[in-house]
C-alpha cells in the first residue's frame, strides 16, 4: 500500500469516528448540524406522509453522502435535505451547486450498483425553512438534474 | 420500416430518418445519435419541456437513434418525430401507420413551422406514409396531389389522436390561383425602348437570356423588371417545383402562378448565387428558377460569381459539392443582366462625352469574359431617350403586357406541344443535336447564315443559340419554318454593335 492510500484510510477513519460522535453525543453538536438533523426529521415525515416508503437514511460513501433513500412507486428517490433558519442570506434550494450534484450523483450511482438496482432513479431536493416560531416550510423540488443532464 | 420517422434534406429530396427510442433504467437522461447537428441535439430540451407540459415526464436513460446512421441530420424539423418516439416508449402511444413527423416544438407543445414540408410530402406520397405537420405548413403541402397529410397545431392533440381519442384535421386541397396579378411596371408604362421591349418579347417566349447595355437612367431596370409581367403564368409542373425549391429554402410561398423574379446585388457571393453553405441551401439562381434572375451592375459582380454562372447557364442545373456530399438543384433560369458601357456610364452616349480613362475601360470590359457572353443570347443596348421622348405625357406607349403575354403564351404553347414528346419546354432548353434534328433549313437560309458568319464571329455554341433564338421568334409569328427574316433579327441581337464599347 503506497504512503498516499495509507494516508487517505486514516484521514477517513478518522472522519467515520467523527461522524460517530456526532452521532451519539447529540448535546455536543454545534447548533447547525442539530439543525441539519432535524430538518432531516422533518423531510422523512414529509416523504411517508406523501406515501413513499423510506429504504435507508445517512447513507455515507467516499465521495458524497444521501441524506433519505426512498421509494416512491417503481422510482428510487434519492433526497437531500437542506434546511434553513430564517434570516440566513440564502435560501436552502439555492445552496446545492454542480459540485454538490456531481457528488450526490456519484453516490446515487454507487449505491445502485451495490444493491444491483436496474430500474429508474431520480434526485430530488426537499428545502426545509424553520421560521422563528418553530413552523417550518418544506418546499420538494422533484427531479433537480433533469434541465442539465 | 419504424412507424415513426422524420425527414432530413439533401437538396431538394428528402430522405427518411427513422426514430428508434430505448429506455432504459437509471438517472434520467437523453442522448441523440445518428450524426446530428446543433439544432437537432438541442432537440433534447426542447422535447423534454413540451412532453413535461402535456403530462409526459421522461424517466430513465433514454437512447435515441436517427437512423441511417451515417447521412448528417440538420434542423429543428426532428423534433416532433423524436417526442412522438419518446412518448411512444414511455406512455404508451402507438403508431400503427407508418407515418412522417415533422415540425419544431416550441416549449409548451405548440409546433412551429419548418422548411422541407413539401418535400416530405412527395416523399409521404411516393411511400404512401401519413404526413403531420405544422399549421404553418399546411397551405403548402395542400398543394401536393393525393397526400394523406394532418395538421397539428400542438403536441396533446397529436397524441390524443394517436391514442384514438379525437381526430386531427386533415390537410385541405389548395388550388393555385389563376388570377394574374398586375404587371408592375407596364410594358406600355415604359417610353421608347421599342428594340428593349421586342427583346423581352422574345426572350419570355422562348426563356432566353438578356444583356442590357446602356448609360445611366436609360431605363434597363425598369425593362428588366416589366419582363415578370409578360411571362406566362406557371404550369403545374414548373409550380410543384418552385414549391419544392422554396419549401427547402424556408421561403414564404403564394399559390399564385406568378414566376420568380430574383434581382440580386452585385455583393452577392458565389454560395448566395449558387448554392451551398453550412448547410446547404438552394442559391438564388435556384430560387429564381422557371423566371428570372436579374443582375443589375453585372460587371460589378465579383468574377467568381459570373464564371460560376457558366455551367448552370447551359445546363439548366447546379451541382453543389461540399465535404458533406453534392446535390443537384435545378437552375433554369431567365438571366437578365444589365450593365453600363463603361465606368462612367456615357461610352458611345450621342451627347454625354465618355470620361474613362483608357485603363480604367480595359479594366471594365474585362471582368465580362467571353464565355459569359456567349451564353447571353439576347445583347441589346438601351439608348438614352430624347428630351422630345422624355416630355411626350400622353397615355399610353405602345402595347400592354398583358397583350404581350398573350402572345408569349401563345408561343410557349406552340414550343410545349412541339418538344413535350422528348421531355423540354421552351426552345433555349433545347440541345443541339435535337435542334439542328429538328430544323429544316431551307438553302437560301443557309447561304445566309454562311454570309453572315463572315461578318459575325460567333462560335458553334453562338450559332446554335441563334438558331434557337430563331425559332422562337418564328414561333412568336406562327410561323412553322425559320426563314431569313427571322435569323437575321436574331443575328441582330448578337452583332457586335452593342458590345463594339467592348472591342474598341
Amino acid at each position: 500500500m503506497t504512503l498516499k492510500r495509507a494516508l487517505e484510510k486514516s484521514v477517513n477513519t478518522a472522519k467515520d469516528e467523527m461522524r460517530a460522535i456526532h452521532k451519539h453525543i447529540d448535546s455536543a453538536c454545534p447548533a447547525h448540524l442539530k439543525l441539519g438533523a432535524a430538518g432531516e426529521h422533518i423531510a422523512a415525515e414529509y416523504l411517508l406522509s406523501k406515501g413513499l416508503r423510506i429504504i435507508d437514511r445517512n447513507v455515507h460513501y467516499r465521495r458524497g453522502e444521501i441524506d433519505i433513500i426512498a421509494q416512491d412507486g417503481d422510482e428510487i428517490v434519492f433526497a437531500e435535505v437542506r434546511t434553513r433558519s430564517v434570516g440566513l442570506i440564502m435560501p436552502a434550494d439555492r445552496t446545492v451547486g454542480p459540485d454538490k450534484l456531481k457528488k450526490l450523483m456519484l453516490a446515487a450511482r454507487t449505491w445502485a450498483e451495490e444493491k444491483n438496482y436496474n430500474g429508474f432513479w431520480r434526485i430530488d431536493l426537499i428545502a426545509i425553512t424553520i421560521n422563528e416560531n418553530k413552523k417550518t416550510d418544506i418546499e420538494h423540488i422533484k427531479n433537480i438534474t433533469e434541465g442539465i443532464l | 420500416m419504424n412507424p415513426v420517422s422524420g425527414i432530413t434534406l439533401h437538396g431538394i429530396q428528402a430522405m427518411p430518418v427513422e426514430v428508434e427510442v430505448e429506455t432504459t433504467g437509471g438517472l434520467f437522461q437523453i442522448s441523440v445519435v445518428g450524426l446530428p447537428d446543433m439544432a437537432v441535439k438541442e432537440a433534447r430540451e426542447r422535447v423534454r419541456a413540451a412532453l413535461r407540459n402535456v403530462g409526459i415526464n421522461i424517466r430513465g436513460r433514454v437512447a435515441v437513434n436517427l437512423a441511417p446512421a451515417d447521412i448528417p441530420k440538420e434542423g429543428a424539423l426532428l423534433d416532433l418525430p423524436i417526442a412522438v418516439g419518446i412518448a411512444c416508449s414511455q406512455s404508451g402511444v402507438t403508431v400503427k401507420k407508418p407515418s412522417l413527423f415533422l415540425g419544431e416544438l416550441a416549449l409548451d407543445g405548440r409546433l412551429r413551422g419548418v422548411r422541407g414540408a413539401v418535400p416530405a410530402a412527395f416523399l409521404a406520397k411516393e411511400k404512401e406514409l401519413d404526413l403531420y405537420i405544422p399549421p404553418d405548413n399546411a397551405a403548402e403541402v395542400g398543394l401536393v396531389n393525393e397526400v394523406s397529410a394532418f395538421i397539428v397545431p400542438d403536441l396533446k392533440s397529436l397524441l390524443m389522436h394517436l391514442r384514438g381519442e379525437c381526430e386531427l384535421r386533415r390537410v385541405s386541397r389548395t388550388v393555385a390561383s389563376d388570377s394574374q396579378l398586375a404587371a408592375d411596371p407596364d410594358l406600355s408604362d415604359i417610353k421608347g425602348q421599342a428594340v428593349a421591349k421586342r427583346a423581352l418579347e422574345i426572350a419570355a417566349a422562348g426563356h432566353h437570356n438578356l444583356l442590357f447595355v446602356g448609360s445611366p437612367g436609360s431605363g434597363k431596370t425598369m425593362l428588366a423588371k416589366a419582363l415578370k409581367g409578360i411571362l406566362p403564368p406557371l404550369s403545374d409542373k414548373e409550380l410543384m417545383e418552385v414549391l419544392l425549391l422554396r419549401s427547402t429554402a424556408g421561403m414564404p410561398f403564394s399559390t399564385a402562378r406568378e414566376r420568380p423574379f430574383r434581382s440580386v446585388h452585385h455583393t452577392a457571393s458565389a454560395v448566395a448565387i449558387c448554392g451551398g453553405g453550412a448547410n446547404m441551401r438552394p442559391g438564388e439562381i435556384s430560387l429564381a428558377s422557371r423566371g428570372v434572375l436579374f443582375l443589375d451592375e453585372f460587371p460589378e459582380f465579383s468574377r467568381d460569381v459570373l464564371e460560376a454562372l457558366r455551367q448552370p447557364l447551359e445546363d439548366g442545373c447546379i451541382t453543389v459539392s461540399r465535404a458533406a456530399g453534392s446535390v443537384e438543384y435545378p437552375a433554369k433560369v431567365l438571366l437578365v443582366a444589365a450593365c453600363n458601357p463603361c465606368p462612367c456610364g456615357y461610352a458611345g452616349d450621342p451627347i454625354e462625352h465618355c470620361t474613362c480613362s483608357q485603363a480604367a475601360l480595359e479594366r471594365y470590359r474585362r471582368r465580362l469574359s467571353g464565355p459569359i457572353l456567349d451564353r447571353i443570347d439576347l445583347h441589346v443596348s438601351v439608348p438614352r431617350l430624347t428630351p422630345e421622348e422624355l416630355v411626350t405625357i400622353e397615355g399610353k406607349c405602345g402595347e400592354t403586357s398583358f397583350d404581350v403575354r398573350k402572345r408569349v403564351s401563345a408561343a410557349r404553347k406552340i414550343q410545349a406541344e412541339r418538344w413535350g414528346k422528348i421531355g423540354f419546354q421552351c426552345n433555349s432548353e433545347i440541345p443541339e443535336r435535337v435542334l439542328r434534328r429538328n430544323i429544316k433549313l431551307p438553302t437560301d437560309v443557309k447561304n445566309f447564315i454562311l454570309k453572315s458568319l463572315n461578318r459575325v464571329r460567333l462560335s458553334g455554341r453562338g450559332l446554335s443559340r441563334v438558331l434557337k433564338v430563331s425559332r422562337t421568334i418564328a414561333d412568336l409569328e406562327m410561323s412553322d419554318n425559320i426563314e431569313i427574316q427571322h435569323v437575321a433579327e436574331a443575328m441582330s441581337y448578337r452583332e457586335g454593335e452593342v458590345l463594339s464599347w467592348m472591342n474598341s
